[in-house]
């Protein structure tokens, strides 16, 4: 198996990625209207662009997500229990190997854009 | 499966059916002749006995069990109410456990049953089967019938020939009956009893041997099956010179220290410690490149109550070490043993000899001479051999556990791969031979024996060690 | 070829229109090479879904097709090179999921076979049709010869002979490599329907080609389930060194004509026969034999030498000439008599010390042209056999000359005679058979035999068979009907069918023959055979069994004669089906012919008469070997004797009953020498000329066997059958499946259903991936695609006897493929017993 297979088989399952992909959308979410209510003086630029950040981050892993679970999906559909375990392992990498590298730099992007946000974070106060 | 009553009653019937079958496959139908199978010998002895008047019996004396002993007892009692019952006590060669036999014979004699004990000969001038014979009023044959293989049946038979056959044989033996009194064998070895021993023994321990070097077992193994008939060159034939010679040696002396080179048995140690006689306690040493006949000497002289000592050596190839780890000897005893080697080999065995023995210690030795060059072994002569062992042992291969026919196929095999060197020459040059290795002859005789596969002569040696070597 | 696909344009390449338009581009392809005609295999096309690949499904009806898939990438290729389509669904079929070779590679071509002379030689000929009947009966047929032996012309020429019977055959030169396999399937594919298949496969000179051919073989049988033979050549030292890739092939031996004129080929033979014994005949005896003339030729030609030890002049073969192959080469053709035959005869003409002599070579030193155990297995005690039975011929003729009549006994006169033929005693044996054909009378046709003045000495032996059987009868109870106890049997037709029996087996071996009574006697037994077949009484096995050996003796088989066949039929049946066999056969008159020795005489009848008895024949000589300690005791030498024939000629280790052998010929001399007398034992008169009888048939017999096993390829190289099938029964050989093979064959179905779904499931995985992106798959594949090739190949093998290779295979697939216990209620059993 080569690294960069091992990378692959470690990605995290579309399960963990969606439950990330929440809480960022909701956080993003949260700070644009409780800053668009509350007393601190209305929406600014920089919240916005905040806000933006987080809800970017969010659709991104979403999509990652989703192309991880359709390569399980298809690789489900594969599977059988007549094959042994190795073998339905190598199904599963089959069905991810096209889609990960592409899976890789959405979950990248969408930790970056999470990352800015929250380096904003201070600058909005 | 289940059966219904009538079926398991029809089960039944069928199973009746096939005993009659059976019985009728022994017993026949000839109206002259009875047969039973071997465990009615017990019924067989309970009505006869009760309706004979004179029995003449001829008993095998091998390996008795409870069944036969019961059968000596059915008639003894059948004695003491009057009966007229005579029995030969047939020892045959090889079983010299006197024991059981002269206690049966001192409990007829209290019976007044008329006893006698016949020790037959090695090959029996007429051939007697070792088989029970009762010989009821000259008028029923009552004797056991072998196979070559199972268990022995047991027949009546009232035709004329069986009856006068048996009349014929018990005559011999019963005018004899003095005569074969007083010959036991001069050596009292339990041939039967070990031979089926070193049989077995041989598969496992043989390994190599100067007549073949992967394995000795077809030669070891069979031995003393082939002694017991009197198929092979041992010290039996020379019988007369080792008991004169071997007595002079080792009487006289408190613990004289003996050699024996060379033994495919225990035969020469039967030889030496008879010739040893009471009150003389010789150290007798074994030597031989096979375990097999080791173990069969150190058996033989635990029975006889004595311990001796025993080397696994190759007197060629480890003879020099040898000499040099032990104290000279007195006397060394080898039986035929120098043509074993080509003569290069053999010179070595000599000159080991003579480094063995302290000064004034002596050699007896027997050595096949061949006047002229030896011939490979005909194919006739071989099955000849095979054809007289046959002849010899069909009347008591059933004292032995060997089949008869693997009996018969070994000794084939023996007479084809034995050999005998035959580069030592003649008597002269044996004699010579033994000179330049620095012995001085004190005693030599040729003698004619029947040989193995054909007549041969031997020459018979005693030999002491020179002050100078003559070379 | 590609129209449709090229009109497509290159555009358009990979596209699904495009993929169609290839797909009936390789439709057409097939129909033009069919000219019309239906195909053998059907190739339909369809796009393969999700994919850009093309689907074939190569089909024979009512069978699944085999799907194969064609990458666009492929495709393109093969249409940029003008690649026969065909070719390119060959090399798919052959590849399977794995790439296809490199696209200038994948071009085929027809293989022709070589040129076959117009007018074929007689061996030639012959080894055609041996090719052929080979084919009839086996899917795998090799042609074993040397180089240069005219192997690829016969398996030519009976490829052609399959074709003119309705069959299609294939050529394959293994000399285009890699390209066999898909060759086989591209000329399949082009092939219209026919019934049977024939592949050609030859030079097989490079083992990886032929093993890829025989595999694609293989699976195209499993796959469309086609009646598919191969036929291939080898060398005889290819063979014998590739017993698993030839273990189950028929094997058809190219025998070399001996290119000498025909009556030159002859006494070659008769040299050669000699020669397996390692005898180098008398020039007297050869002369005597032979003209001058021919010998003289043979000389010039060096094929015979002259050499002369102690005085005397034999004839040594030459240098170059193997007398094992010279007499296998020639062995069934017309007029070449046994080489046992030819060596009993030498041996007799000429006499007891120039028999000895190379016997005695034999004895010690063994068989030339055989190697370790072989060399001396059977030699044994030839030496002494031959000198004893040359004494106790001595023997025989000083008794014959004083006694002719054996004092009115003819029974004994008869057996005696029959040693005198045996041995070759003319004088002798034309004063006994006078006496014979003057006592009996038996030249009208229908009537038994009967005694001319006065019954012969021998008859009152039937009265004490009478009164065996009444005490018998007494001992057994009523188990037979009035008409055949003991009391009812009528003794003078019961002596007179035996000695129909006895006369039969005289005049069949007589010296001076009597056509005119020996054809009285033939209608005679015609006549007096029961409908079902036994002679009278019913209740005497022996006595049917005399008459069958009478038969026989007179040249007559179970193939050949309706009497031996009903007689041996009737031997066979069991009692309760009214025949005579119950595990063995019982005499039925007590202690006169006990069990064992009425067993010895119906084995011997069965196995010389050629009766198809194996099993029963195989149980009854072990139970006789059982009894051993019954027929070695003293005063059953008539049983010995029987029982020593039934061993040699029915038993798997003969040679055991050399040793007994000897035995009883040194009983023989004795009895002989010491004067015969009648010491009141059953047949006590017949003992000793019965016994010298059968020792002289038992010698010719143990030298006829000794004989043919010499010209039986040596064991190593030519052993197919597994040593664990002891005792070798006469008839077929292998396990006896239990407790059917249709149960066998449904079990084995079922490991073949399960492998299927493995393979399918595997199959439809790797169709989406890339070649070679899922290599743990593909060896999944591959081992369960192997499995089910072979589980499909031991299906077929299966049969009511099966080789025990066979079967341990079919249960270690069985163990891997469904874990043990999936053959729970399956056995197999041989004599030895059940497994």
């Amino acid at each position: 198996m080569t690294t960069w297979d091992r990378w692959v088989a470690r990605l995290p399952a579309p399960g963990l990625l969606n439950f990330l992909a929440g809480l960022f959308a909701g956080t993003g979410i949260n700070l644009l209207t409780s800053s668009a209510v509350g007393d601190g003086g209305g929406l600014s630029a920089l919240t916005v662009l905040d806000s933006i950040a987080w809800v970017l981050g969010a659709a991104l892993v979403t999509v990652a997500a989703t192309m991880l679970q359709n390569a399980e999906a298809e690789a489900a559909l594969l599977d059988s229990p007549m094959f042994e375990e190795p073998e339905r392992r190598e199904i599963r990498m089959h069905q991810r190997r096209p889609i990960a590298r592409r899976a890789v730099l959405l979950i990248l992007g969408g930790l970056l854009s999470v990352i800015l946000a929250v380096v904003l974070l201070p600058f909005l106060a | 499966m289940s059966v219904t009553a009538d079926a398991a009653g029809e089960l039944l019937t069928a199973a009746r059916e096939a005993l009659g079958s059976y019985y009728l496959g022994v017993t026949g139908t000839d109206d002259q002749v009875v047969r039973l199978p071997e465990g009615a010998a017990a019924d067989l002895a309970r009505v006869l006995a009760d309706r004979a008047g004179t029995v003449r019996q001829i008993v095998p004396c091998s390996g008795w069990q409870d069944a036969d002993l019961f059968l000596l007892m059915a008639w003894r009692q059948r004695a003491a109410r009057g009966a007229r019952v005579h029995r030969l006590y047939l020892v045959p060669y090889g079983n010299p456990d006197m024991t059981p036999v002269l206690r049966e014979r001192d409990l007829d004699r209290d019976s007044r049953i008329d006893a006698h004990l016949l020790h037959l000969e090695v090959i029996p001038r007429a051939p007697v089967p070792m088989t029970h014979t009762w010989l009821i009023d000259e008028d029923v044959v009552v004797f056991e019938e072998h196979g070559d293989t199972g268990p022995a049946g047991w027949v009546v038979s009232r035709r004329p020939e069986d009856v006068r056959a048996a009349l014929d044989r018990w005559q011999q033996l019963w005018t004899n009956r003095h005569a074969l009194a007083h010959r036991p064998p001069h050596l009292a070895e339990p041939l039967l009893e070990s031979a089926d021993m070193l049989h077995s023994l041989a598969r496992v321990a043989c390994t190599g041997h100067y007549v073949d070097p992967v394995s000795c077992a077809w030669y070891h193994g069979i031995w003393q099956y082939l002694r017991l008939f009197d198929m092979v060159s041992s010290p039996n034939w020379h019988i007369g010179f080792y008991s004169e010679v071997l007595r002079e040696q080792l009487r006289g002396r408190a613990e004289p220290r003996v050699l024996i080179t060379g033994a495919a048995d225990y035969g020469m140690l039967a030889c030496v410690l008879n010739a040893a006689g009471p009150g003389v306690a010789p150290d007798v040493h074994v030597l031989d490149v096979c375990l097999t006949p080791l173990l069969a000497n150190r058996w033989y002289a635990r029975r006889r109550g004595t311990e001796i000592t025993t080397h696994n050596v190759d007197f060629v190839r480890a003879g020099e070490q040898f000499v040099e780890e032990q104290e000279p000897f007195d006397l060394i005893v080898s039986d035929a043993f120098l043509t074993r080697f080509p003569s290069d080999d053999a010179a070595t065995v000599v000159e080991n000899w003579r480094r063995l023995l302290r000064p004034g210690g002596q050699v007896v030795t027997t050595v096949r001479i061949y006047e002229e060059a030896g011939a490979a072994a005909g194919a006739t002569l071989v099955t000849e051999y095979g054809m007289r062992l046959y002849e010899r042992a069909k009347n008591s291969f059933w004292l032995l556990r060997i089949d008869f026919t693997e009996l018969l196929s070994a000794a084939h095999h023996y007479a084809k791969r034995m050999r005998s060197s035959d580069q030592l020459g003649g008597a002269d040059q044996v004699l010579d031979f033994l000179r330049r290795h620095g012995f001085e002859v004190v005693r030599s005789e040729t003698a004619s024996v029947a040989g193995e596969l054909a007549g041969c002569d031997y020459l018979r040696i005693v030999c002491r060690v020179a002050a100078e070597r003559s070379d | 070829m590609w129209e449709r696909a090229a009109r497509a344009g290159p555009g358009a390449t990979g596209s699904p229109a495009w993929l169609r338009a290839a797909g009936e581009d390789i439709r057409a392809a097939q129909a033009e090479a069919l000219g019309g005609t239906e195909p053998l295999l059907t190739v339909q096309c369809g796009l393969a879904g999700g994919t850009s690949a093309l689907e074939v499904r190569v089909t024979v009806p009512g069978r699944p097709p085999v799907l194969l898939v064609l990458a666009a990438a492929d495709l393109r290729a093969a249409v940029f090179r003008g690649t026969d389509p065909l070719a390119l669904v060959a090399h798919a079929f052959v590849a399977r999921d794995r790439p296809l070779p490199p696209a200038d590679q994948l071009g085929l071509a027809p293989h022709a076979p070589p040129r076959i002379p117009a007018a074929p030689d007689a061996a030639g000929a012959d080894l055609a049709a041996r090719i052929t009947a080979a084919l009839a009966a086996k899917l795998d047929v090799v042609v074993v010869g040397d180089e240069g032996s005219g192997k690829a012309v016969s398996a030519a020429r009976a490829a052609r002979l399959f074709a003119a019977e309705g069959g299609a055959a294939v050529w394959i030169d293994l000399r285009s490599g890699a390209k066999s396999p898909p060759t086989v399937v591209w000329e399949l594919l082009r092939l219209p329907r026919h019934d049977r298949v024939l592949v050609v496969v030859s030079r097989r000179a490079l083992v990886a080609g032929f093993q890829d051919t025989r595999t694609i073989i293989s699976r195209l049988r499993h796959a469309f389930d086609l009646d598919l033979r191969l036929l291939t050549t080898d060398t005889p030292s290819a063979v014998a060194a590739m017993p698993a890739l030839y273990g189950f092939y028929e094997q058809v031996p190219v025998r070399q004509p001996v290119a000498m004129p025909g009556q030159d080929a002859a006494v070659m033979y008769w040299f050669a026969c000699l020669g397996l014994f390692g005898i180098q005949p008398l020039v007297a005896v050869a002369d005597r034999r032979y003209h001058p003339e021919q010998l003289h030729r043979l000389q010039q030609r060096e094929l015979i030498h002259l050499t002369a030890v102690d005085g005397k002049v034999y004839y040594r073969l030459g240098a170059g000439v193997t007398p094992t192959a010279l007499v296998a080469g020639q062995a069934g053709l017309p007029g070449r008599a046994p080489p046992g035959e030819l060596i009993w005869a030498y041996l007799k003409m000429a006499g007891a010390d120039a028999g000895r002599a190379p016997l005695e070579q034999l004895d010690l030193v063994g068989f030339p042209g055989r190697d370790g155990h072989a060399r001396v297995e059977g030699s044994r005690n030839l030496t002494f056999s031959w000198e004893l039975l040359y004494r106790l011929g001595e023997q025989l003729d000083r008794y014959c000359a004083t006694n002719p009549d054996w004092d009115d006994n003819v029974g004994a006169a008869v057996f005696a005679a029959e040693a005198l033929a045996e041995l070759g005693h003319a004088e002798q044996w034309r004063r006994v058979a006078e006496f014979v054909r003057g006592r009996l009378s038996y030249d009208v046709p229908g009537e038994l035999p009967r005694a001319t003045g006065g019954p012969t000495l021998e008859e009152g032996d039937f009265e004490r068979i009478q009164a065996n059987m009444i005490a018998e009868d007494l001992f057994l109870g009523g188990r037979w009907p009035a008409s055949l106890l003991g009391t009812g049997v009528d003794k003078a037709r019961f002596h007179s069918t035996w000695m129909l029996g006895v006369l039969l087996g005289f005049e069949g071996s007589a010296l001076e023959r009597s056509d005119g009574r020996l054809d009285a006697l033939l209608a005679t037994a015609e006549h007096h055979c029961a409908p079902d077949g036994h002679f009278y009484p019913r209740r005497v096995p022996w006595v049917t069994a005399r008459v069958v050996l009478g038969l026989c003796g007179a040249g007559l088989t179970y193939a050949t004669h309706d009497v031996v066949r009903r007689a041996c039929d009737w031997l066979v049946r069991p009692v309760r089906e009214g025949g005579a066999y119950a595990e063995w056969w019982k005499g039925g008159t007590g202690s006169w012919n006990r069990d064992e020795a009425t067993t010895a005489m119906c084995v011997v009848a069965l196995l010389r008469a050629g009766a198809p008895a194996g099993e029963e024949v195989g149980k009854a000589v072990v139970w006789l070997r059982s009894r051993v300690g019954e027929w070695t005791r003293p005063g059953r030498e008539i049983d010995l004797a029987l029982a020593l024939e039934a061993i040699l000629l029915g038993a798997h280790d003969w040679r055991s009953s050399y040793g007994r052998l000897l035995n009883l010929l040194s009983w023989a001399n004795e009895e002989f020498r010491g004067g015969l007398r009648d010491l009141g034992l059953p047949e006590g008169t017949l003992r000793a000329p019965f016994a010298a009888a059968q020792l002289a048939a038992l010698v010719r017999v143990a030298v006829s066997r000794e004989a043919a096993a010499l010209v039986e390829p040596a064991p190593a190289a030519a052993e197919r059958r597994p040593a664990r099938l002891e005792p070798r029964l006469p008839a077929t050989a292998g396990m006896r499946l239990r407790p059917s093979v249709t149960h066998w064959r449904e079990v084995t179905r079922q490991i073949e259903e399960q492998l299927e779904g493995q393979v399918q499931r595997r199959r439809a995985v790797l169709r989406r991936a890339a070649p070679g992106g899922m290599p743990v798959v593909q060896a999944a594949y591959d081992q369960y695609t192997a499995q089910l090739a072979l589980c499909r190949e031991l299906r077929e093998k299966l049969r009511e006897r099966t080789p025990i290779e066979v079967i341990e295979r079919l249960v270690e697939l069985g163990d891997t493929v469904c874990g043990t216990g999936w053959n729970g209620g399956l056995s197999y059993d041989d004599e030895a017993g059940p497994r």
